[in-house]
This record gives C-alpha cells, sequence and structure tokens, in this order.
C-alpha cells in the first residue's frame, strides 16, 4: 500500500473494498435541490406533454392548423394571382369592342365623369411608320426591303392592373405581385 | 380447512399474504395512470437514492449522476402510461436509468470529469478503513479520499457491462436474478460478468488486498 500502512493481520478481499462505496452518499442538501430541480422539470414535462391521448390530439390538430394555414395561404396567392388575370381577361373584350380611334373616345367623354375605362383605354394608339421604297432616290437600288417600324406597341396586359378592380386585387400588393 | 376455504384460498392467495413492495408500487403505479400525478411522488423518494447511487457509480460524477437520475424519472414519468406492470418498478425504473446512463457514457466517450460524492463516515462500509488503518494512525480522512479515488478509478476502468453487474451486485446489493432481470440478460451471464469484473478489479486494487 503506497500511502497508508495497513493491518498486515487481516484479510481484506475485493467485495470488503467495494463495500465501502456504499458510504458515498449525498447529503439532505442535496436531496433537498434534487427534488426541487425535479419537480421544476416535471412541471415542464406536464406543460410540454398530457398523457399520451392528449399528445396525439394535441399533434393532429397542430399538423390540422399547419395545413390549414398552407391551403389558406394557397389559395390568397391564387386569389391573388388568378383575379387579376381574371379581370384582365375580361376586359381584354372592352379593349377589343373599344378599338376606335382616340380622338373619338376623347370626344365621346363627357364632362365631369371621374371615371372612364373607354377613355383610359383608348388614350395611346399604335402608330406605324412605313418606310416606303418610293420616297426614296430612284438611283439607288435599296438593299433592303419595307420595313415596319413600332413606335408604340399596344400591350394589352401591362396596362390591365391599371383599372379600378374591386377588393383585395385593387389594393396595391396585387398590383405589386401581379 | 374446509374444502372451500381451501379452494378460495388457493384462488386468492394475496388474501393473507404480506403486501409486496412489488404490489404496493404496482398500486402506486395505477394511481398515476388513473390521473393523480402526485403519487409519483411517493416511487421517486422510494427509489430516488438507489438510482442516484448507481448511476453516480457508473459515471463517478456526482452532477451527471443527478441530472441522469432526473432524467430516469421523468423518463418512466412520461411512459408510466405504457407500464403494464409484467416486471416490478423496480426493475423496470433500473432499467430506464441504466440504458439512459450507458447512452450518456457512450456519447461521453474518454472526456471524463470526476466529481465524486461525499463519504459518510457514519455508513456501513466505513469499517474496512479501521482495517486498512494502522492502529496507532489517524489518517482516516486522507485514507478515505485515497481510496475513494482509486475505487473509482478501478471501477471506470472496467467496461461498462462489466461495471454494471459488479456495481449492482457488489455495491446495491443486487441479487443476480434481480440484475438478470434489470439487464435482460441470462443468468450465466451475469455470473460469468461478474467474476471477470472481480478478476479485474483485484488486480486494480492489489495494493489494498492483502
Amino acid at each position: 500500500m503506497p500511502d497508508s500502512e495497513k493491518n498486515q493481520n487481516e484479510k481484506i478481499s475485493v467485495e470488503e473494498l467495494l463495500r465501502f462505496k456504499r458510504a458515498e452518499r449525498p447529503d439532505q442538501a442535496f436531496w433537498d435541490k434534487f427534488d426541487r430541480e425535479l419537480h421544476q422539470r416535471m412541471m415542464q414535462t406536464l406543460v410540454k406533454k398530457g398523457p399520451w391521448p392528449v399528445q396525439i390530439l394535441r399533434g393532429l390538430s397542430t399538423r390540422l392548423a399547419q395545413t390549414g394555414a398552407i391551403v389558406g395561404v394557397a389559395a390568397a396567392l391564387a386569389v391573388m394571382v388568378v383575379r387579376p388575370a381574371f379581370f384582365a381577361t375580361n376586359e381584354a373584350g372592352n379593349f377589343e369592342m373599344a378599338a376606335v380611334d382616340a380622338s373619338e373616345s376623347v370626344q365621346s367623354e363627357e364632362p365631369g365623369r371621374s371615371f372612364d375605362p373607354v377613355v383610359a383605354q383608348a388614350d395611346y394608339a399604335t402608330e406605324v411608320v412605313r418606310v416606303s421604297s418610293t420616297g426614296l432616290d430612284s438611283s439607288i437600288t435599296p438593299e433592303y426591303r419595307h420595313d415596319d417600324i413600332v413606335l408604340v406597341n399596344y400591350e394589352r396586359e401591362a396596362y390591365a392592373a391599371d383599372f379600378e378592380l374591386p377588393g383585395f386585387a385593387a389594393s396595391g400588393v396585387a398590383s405589386i405581385v401581379y | 380447512m374446509s374444502v372451500s376455504e381451501s379452494i378460495t384460498k388457493t384462488l386468492c392467495p394475496t388474501q393473507d399474504a404480506p403486501v409486496s413492495d412489488r404490489d404496493l408500487d404496482w398500486a402506486i403505479v395505477q394511481k398515476v395512470q388513473a390521473g393523480n400525478v402526485g403519487a409519483f411522488d411517493q416511487l421517486v423518494q422510494k427509489y430516488r437514492a438507489q438510482i442516484f447511487s448507481v448511476v453516480y457509480n457508473m459515471t463517478s460524477n456526482r452532477e451527471d449522476a443527478s441530472d441522469l437520475t432526473q432524467e430516469a424519472f421523468i423518463k418512466a414519468f412520461q411512459a408510466i402510461g405504457r407500464f403494464k406492470g409484467k416486471s416490478s418498478f423496480f426493475t423496470w425504473i433500473y432499467r430506464i436509468a441504466l440504458n439512459h446512463t450507458m447512452t450518456f457514457l457512450k456519447k461521453r466517450n474518454r472526456r471524463r470529469y470526476i466529481s465524486y460524492e461525499n463519504i459518510d463516515e457514519e455508513a456501513h462500509g466505513t469499517e474496512i478503513l479501521e482495517r486498512l488503518t494502522a492502529p496507532n494512525r489517524s489518517e482516516k480522512g486522507a485514507l478515505a479520499s485515497e481510496l475513494q479515488e482509486k475505487l473509482n478509478d478501478a471501477l471506470q476502468k472496467l467496461s461498462h457491462k462489466h461495471r454494471t453487474v459488479v456495481i449492482l451486485h457488489e455495491i446495491e446489493g443486487l441479487e443476480h436474478a434481480e440484475i438478470a432481470a434489470i439487464t435482460q440478460t441470462s443468468l450465466g451471464t451475469v455470473r460469468s460478468r461478474l467474476h471477470y469484473a472481480k478478476q479485474e478489479l483485484q488486480s486494480y486494487l492489489r495494493d489494498y488486498i492483502t
């Protein structure tokens, strides 16, 4: 034995040595703290998790809520995307019906009218400048064919959201998304 | 004893028999399962010291042992709805605590932080100090610390399985059959592990063994 003398007359077994481990015991202060901590942790467990049927119900309701939220958001997005497009399609018919000369529309405008979709639709026109070979010097052989230069392109869709739309589509958010 | 009395006694053997610990525990478990959460505290009070002792001897760290013991009780509390009473609550909680400790030890790997428990000098087992100390020397305190360190060191050198068996049998005083039930192994395996573990300890602690 390195650090202490031992009584050489008595035999000591491994079992007896191991029994010394039984003397390693926590004091009452340790158990008070242990109980306090355990109760706190169990309370947290109780708050977080109830009995298993409740846990299952909670899990199901949470999943249902999540699914509902996802479906709701998807539906809202669909409405935001589809409705302006629907309006644009409907209004396209109006555009075609009102495909008249801009000057006519201006003339037909009644004073004091705050909003006239016809005016709004017809405040521009497609202008085409045709470069004709007849206007060129006859001595020059044209190396090109007639060409059309489109100055203003009529893009119906680009203006579709400018119209007054009912509900959420007119809120501004729809325009941004659109 | 009449025939009818004999039949009644055969059919209901527990009527006169003393209520065992297992039956008492099962009654408490049923209370908890019925929703009396407070009844679980009785089980905690009854087994916390034993569970802590096993976990402490497995880890050699009192803080880890405290945490692991608490977690074992929380796991048992969470799973008590599924406890059918096929084994005793005692076996069940020991099994939970040991499995949880094993998982912890596997994660801890080689990192080992030692934090020893206090030695209760009045506790059974300290008489070994008297035998190890020369009659004319008053060095019990130093020897106790030294022996504590050596024993913990020796136990930590054993594999988890051998350590478990030797702790349950030699320190906790459990029977081989109880250990077999807790560790879910055969009696032969328990005995063989115990034999090997003691041999190992004998070589580690040869300085103290005459």
